[in-house]
C-alpha cells in the first residue's frame, strides 16, 4: 500500500490536459475510442437485441402454450428459435459481457487510461449494429431455421438467403470477438499500472484473461466452419454435403470446437462480476483468491477439450465418448471451488440485500443447477436419453439466463452508479429481482421433466401427454418478459434523473470506485493509486479509509486545478 | 454451546442424506422403461439425482442460511470477519467434487459398457476408433485383449444379434426394412427379448432415433451407417421420436414401436408380406390399413403424402443406397 506522500507521481503534474467532467450525451452515437462511451455503447445495443431476443422467445413459448402449432406455425416457429438462440448468444450475452462490461470495467480495474487498441475497440463495437442488422433483416425476409447449430445437411436446405444471411452475420460477430479478445489479452497483460501485478488485479480481471485465451483460440475454426458452409450452401462444394461425399459430422465437430468455449466466454465473465460483487456486499474479503483466479485459467483449458460432449449420438466413437466425458466431468472440480468459495465469502458477511447481491446471489442459487444438470449430460449413457430433450433446453437455460443474466443483471445495478454517476431505484429493483427469480423458475424447471419423459427439443408440435407442463412453462415466461418491464423504466429514469451517487456509493475498495462516478476521460487525475488491495473488507479501520478518501480528494482538485492552468 | 451446535450439524446433516436418499427414487422424472438396458441407466439416475439433490440441498441451504443470519443489520456499517482462505477447506471442497465425478466417470464407464453389450468402450483407443463404424461384437472377437465382464446383461447373452433391422430416416417418416423377409414397414415390430440390432441411415438430413423407454437414442445421419443394440423386454407400444432438428415438421416426425411375443411378431411380419405381394389382393388391403394409421393420416394432412408415394420411394432400389 503506499502512502499518498511518498508517491513520486504526485509532485510531477500530470502533463495530459483534463477534459471536463461533463461530457456531451451525443458521444454515444459517435466512433469514440474512449472505452467506457463504447463499454456503455455495447450495453445499450446489446439489451436491445436482449428485448429482440425476448419478443422471439415470448413467441416460441406461446407457440408451446398449447400441444398443436396454432401461433406461429411450423415453418415461423423454426425461424424463431433459431433467430432467438442466436440473438441471445451472439448479440446479447457474449458482446454484453466481453464488450459491455469487460469494456467499461478492465481499464479502470487496472489503472490504465484506455483498452491497448482504442481504434480497434470502436472498430470491434461498430460491427455489431451491422451483426444484428443482418440477422434482422433475415428474420424480415426468409429466417434461417436450422437452429443456431446450423447442421448441415438441413442448414444447406432450408433456405438459402435466410442462412446466408446468417452466416454473414455470425461472421461479423465472430470477427468483433477476436479483435475483443486480442485487445483484453493485451490491455491485461501489458497496461497494468506500475507495481500491480497479475496477483493484485481484481479476480474479474482475471475471468477476463481466460475469456480472451478462449476467444483467440476457439473463434477463428468457428469462422472456418462458417465460411466452409457458405461455399457448400452458394457454391455447391461438398465439405460437409453428403450427397457429394462430405461429412456432415466434421461440421459438427468445428462447429462445438468454438461452441463449447462459447459457453465459458459467456459465463467465465460472470464469474468475475460475482466474485467482485460479493465481496463488496457482504463486506468481507474474496475467499480464496488465488484458488478462483486459477480455477479461471482450469476451466478455459479444459473448456477447450471437452466440445464433442454435444456429439455423444452423432455416431462418435466409443474412445471419443469416453474420453469427452472425462474431461467434461473434470470441469466440475474448478467450478466447484469457485461456487464454494463464494459461499464461504458469504459465510460471517455482514450481507447488504439490495438489488445487484440479490441478483448476484441469485445466480449462485441457480447456476448450481444448472451446473449439477451439467453433470447428468456429461456423463455419456445418461446424456444419451436426454440429449436434444428440453432437459437440455432446461439446463443451457440455467446457465445462461440463471447464470450469465442473472450475473449480468447483478452487474448493472452494482456498476450503473459508476457508468451514470445516477442511484438506480432499490424498490423497483427487488421488484424487478422477485418476478426475474419467480418467472424464470416456472419457465425453466418444468422442462427438465419434459425432456426426461420424453419430448424433443425444437418441435413446434408435441405429445398432448406434455401440455400441463408447457402451460406452465408458458406462463413462466410470461412472467419473465413483464420483469423487464421494471427493470428498463427504472434504468431510464434513474439515468436522466436518479439521485446522484457519488464516487463510492457501495464503499468499494477496487480502483474503478477511486475515481468519480462517472469517470474523467482518462479514467483518473493524475495517475492511479493503489491505497488498498481490491477485497481489503474488514482489514483496514474507518479512519484509514476516510483518511484515504481524503487524500484522494485532495489529488483530484490538485489535478484539476493544474488542469484548469494549463488550459488558461 | 459446541456440543449444541454439533448436534445440530449432525442432525442437518442426517435429514439431508435421508432427503436425497428419498428424492433419489422418487423423483417421478422417468417414464416406464422396457428395454433390458434401460434400468441400468435408471439406477443410475437415481444415484446421480441423490447426490445433486444433496449438493443442491447445501448449496441453497448455505446461502439461505447466510442471506438471514449474515444480513446487515439496521444502522451496522461495519465490515465482516476478513477471513480470506482456509487451505484445510479449500482441499476437502477440491477432493470431495473430485471423488464424486470419479465415483460418476467410472459408473457411466460400467453401464455405457454393458449398455454396448459389455464392450470395453475406454481402454484400447486404437482399436476402438477403428471399429466405431463397425458393430460391437466384432470388434470384440478382434480384440486379444479382451477382458472386460460386463456388469449386468438380461439373459446373459452377448453375441449376434437375432434380429437385424434396417433403419431410415428421412423428412418426416422412419422406414424400417427386416433383410430376412425383405419386408419394409412403417411401424417397428420388434419380438420380446431378443438381442437386435438397428442398421441405421438417414435419406436427406440428420435425424435422430430416440425411443425414451429404452432410453437409447443415436443420431441417423446420411452418408454413414449407425447403430443401436438392445434387447426389448416389456410388452407394448412405444413412441419413436425423431430427437434431431431435421426440418419444420421435425415435431410431427413419429413412429411406433411395438414389442411383440415371438408369435405374434411372426405373424405380423408374415401377414404384412403377404399384403405387400404385389399380385395379391391384399394390397389395396394393406394400403387401407396404412393410410388409416394414426402415422400416415398425419403425414397426408400436413404434408400431402400419400401412402402410395411412401411405397414408392421404398420400392425404388437405388433410393436406400444412394445415402448409403
Amino acid at each position: 500500500m503506499t502512502q499518498l506522500q511518498d508517491n513520486p507521481n504526485l509532485a510531477a503534474a500530470p502533463k495530459a490536459s483534463m477534459d471536463p467532467p461533463a461530457e456531451p450525451w451525443w458521444r454515444f452515437f459517435t466512433f469514440s475510442t474512449d472505452h467506457k462511451v463504447i463499454g456503455i455503447q455495447y450495453l445499450v445495443t446489446t439489451f436491445f437485441f436482449y428485448l429482440v431476443g425476448g419478443a422471439l422467445a415470448t413467441a416460441v413459448r406461446a407457440e408451446l402454450a398449447t400441444p398443436e402449432a396454432d401461433f406461429l406455425g411450423f415453418e415461423r416457429y423454426n425461424g424463431a428459435f433459431t433467430v432467438h438462440a442466436t440473438i441471445m448468444i451472439f448479440l446479447w450475452i457474449v458482446p454484453a459481457l466481453v464488450g459491455g462490461f469487460g469494456n467499461y470495467l478492465v481499464p479502470l480495474m487496472i489503472g490504465a487510461r484506455d483498452m491497448a487498441f482504442p481504434k480497434l475497440n470502436a472498430v470491434a463495437f461498430w460491427m455489431i449494429p451491422p451483426t444484428g442488422i443482418l440477422l434482422l433483416v433475415s428474420l424480415l425476409t426468409e429466417a434461417p431455421a436450422a437452429g443456431w447449430t446450423s447442421y448441415p445437411p438441413l442448414s444447406l436446405i432450408s433456405g438459402q438467403l435466410g442462412e446466408e444471411l446468417w452466416i454473414l452475420s455470425i461472421l461479423l460477430g465472430g470477427t468483433s470477438s477476436i479483435l475483443a479478445g486480442v485487445n483484453f489479452f493485451v490491455t491485461i497483460l501489458k497496461m497494468r499500472m506500475p507495481g500491480m501485478k497479475l496477483g493484485d488485479m481484481p479476480l474479474f480481471c482475471w475471468a477476463m484473461l481466460a475469456t480472451s485465451v478462449l476467444t483467440l483460440i476457439a473463434t477463428p475454426v468457428l469462422a472456418g466452419a462458417l465460411i466452409l458452409l457458405s461455399f457448400d450452401l452458394l457454391a455447391g462444394t461438398a465439405f460437409f454435403n453428403p450427397s457429394g461425399g462430405g461429412d456432415p459430422v466434421v461440421y459438427q465437430h468445428m462447429f462445438w470446437f468454438y461452441s463449447h468455449p462459447a459457453v465459458y466466454i459467456m459465463i467465465l465473465p460472470v464469474f468475475g462480476m460475482i466474485s467482485e460483487i460479493l465481496p463488496v456486499h457482504a463486506r468481507k474479503p474474496i475467499f480464496a483468491y488465488k484458488a478462483i483466479a486459477y480455477s479461471s485459467l482450469a476451466i478455459c483449458f479444459l473448456g477447450l477439450i471437452v466440445w464433442a460432449h454435444h456429439m455423444f449420438t452423432s455416431g462418435t466413437p466409443d474412445w471419443m465418448r469416453v474420453f469427452f466425458m472425462i474431461a467434461t466431468m473434470a470441469i466440475a472440480v474448478p467450478t466447484g471451488i469457485k461456487v464454494f468459495s463464494w459461499l464461504a465469502t458469504l459465510w460471517g458477511g455482514k450481507i447488504r440485500l439490495n438489488s445487484a447481491m440479490l441478483f448476484g446471489m441469485g445466480f449462485v442459487s441457480m447456476f448450481v443447477i444448472g451446473g449439477l444438470s451439467g453433470i447428468i449430460l456429461s456423463s455419456v449413457p445418461l446424456d444419451v436419453h436426454v440429449h436434444d430433450t428440453y432437459f437440455v433446453v432446461a439446463h443451457l437455460h440455467y446457465v445462461l439466463f440463471g447464470g450469465s443474466v442473472f450475473g449480468i443483471y447483478a452487474g448493472l445495478y452494482h456498476w450503473f452508479p459508476k457508468m451514470t454517476g445516477r442511484m438506480m431505484n432499490e424498490f423497483w429493483g427487488r421488484v424487478h429481482f422477485v418476478l426475474t427469480f419467480v418467472g424464470f423458475n416456472i419457465c425453466f424447471l418444468p422442462m427438465h421433466k419434459l425432456g426426461l419423459m420424453g419430448m424433443p427439443r425444437r418441435v413446434a408440435q408435441y405429445d398432448p401427454q406434455f401440455a400441463d407442463l408447457n402451460w406452465i412453462s408458458s406462463v413462466g415466461a410470461f412472467i419473465l418478459a413483464i420483469s423487464t418491464l421494471p427493470f428498463l423504466v427504472n434504468a431510464i429514469y434513474s439515468w436522466v434523473a436518479g439521485p446522484k451517487a457519488g464516487d463510492n456509493p457501495w464503499q468499494a475498495l477496487s480502483l474503478e470506485w477511486t475515481t468519480t462516478s462517472p469517470p474523467p476521460h482518462q479514467n483518473f487525475y493524475g495517475d492511479p493509486i493503489l491505497l488498498t488491495g481490491p477485497y481489503d473488507y474488514g482489514l483496514h479501520s474507518k479512519e484509514t479509509l476516510d483518511y484515504f478518501a481524503a487524500q484522494l480528494q485532495t489529488l483530484r482538485e490538485l489535478s484539476l486545478m493544474e488542469a484548469e492552468s494549463s488550459h488558461s | 454451546m459446541n456440543a449444541l451446535n454439533n448436534i445440530i450439524l449432525v442432525a442437518i446433516g442426517v435429514l439431508l442424506t435421508i432427503t436425497s436418499l428419498w428424492y433419489g427414487q422418487n423423483h417421478h422424472l422417468l417414464p416406464e422403461s422396457a428395454a433390458d438396458s434401460a434400468p441400468l441407466f435408471d439406477s443410475l439416475f437415481n444415484s446421480t439425482i441423490t447426490i445433486a439433490t444433496g449438493i443442491f440441498l447445501v448449496v441453497e441451504g448455505v446461502l439461505l442460511y447466510s442471506a438471514v443470519r449474515f444480513r446487515r443489520r439496521r444502522g451496522d456499517q461495519g465490515d465482516g470477519d476478513p477471513n480470506h482462505g482456509n487451505v484445510l477447506l479449500e482441499i476437502v471442497w477440491t477432493a470431495v467434487p473430485a471423488v464424486i465425478i470419479l465415483w460418476l466417470g467410472v459408473a457411466s464407464l460400467d453401464v455405457y459398457q454393458a449398455i454396448n453389450g459389455g464392450v470395453n468402450v475406454g481402454g484400447h483407443a486404437h482399436s476402438a476408433m477403428a471399429m466405431s463404424m463397425e458393430s460391437s461384437y466384432e470388434a470384440k472377437a478382434e480384440d486379444p485383449s479382451y477382458e472386460y465382464t460386463p456388469v449386468v446383461v438380461a439373459n446373459g447373452v452377448v453375441g449376434q444379434p437375432d434380429l437385424v433391422v434396417q433403419v431410415q430416416g428421412m423428412q418426416y417418416a422412419w422406414v424400417f426394412t427386416y433383410p430376412e423377409s425383405g419386408l419394409v414397414a412403417s411401424e417397428l415390430h420388434l419380438p420380446l427379448n431378443k438381442r437386435v440390432r438397428l442398421d441405421m441411415t438417414a435419406l436427406d438430413v440428420n435425424h435422430a432415433f430416440w425411443v425414451p423407454q429404452f432410453r437409447l437414442k443415436q443420431d441417423v445421419i446420411p452418408g454413414r451407417e449407425t447403430h443401436l443394440e438392445f434387447v426389448p423386454s416389456e410388452l407394448g407400444e412405444y413412441p419413436i421420436v425423431c430427437a434431431e432438428l431435421c426440418g419444420p415438421y421435425h415435431g410431427v416426425m413419429g413412429g411406433q414401436l411395438f414389442v411383440d411375443t415371438p408369435e405374434a411378431f411372426e405373424s405380423w411380419q408374415e401377414e404384412q408380406i403377404l399384403a405387400a405381394r404385389p399380385d395379391s389382393d391384399a394390397l389395396a388391403l394393406a394400403a387401407e390399413t396404412h393410410s388409416s394409421s394414426a402415422f400416415a393420416a398425419a403425414h397426408r394432412q400436413r404434408l400431402g403424402i400419400s401412402p402410395s408415394d411412401l411405397t414408392s420411394i421404398h420400392s425404388h432400389p437405388g433410393s436406400r443406397h444412394s445415402a448409403g
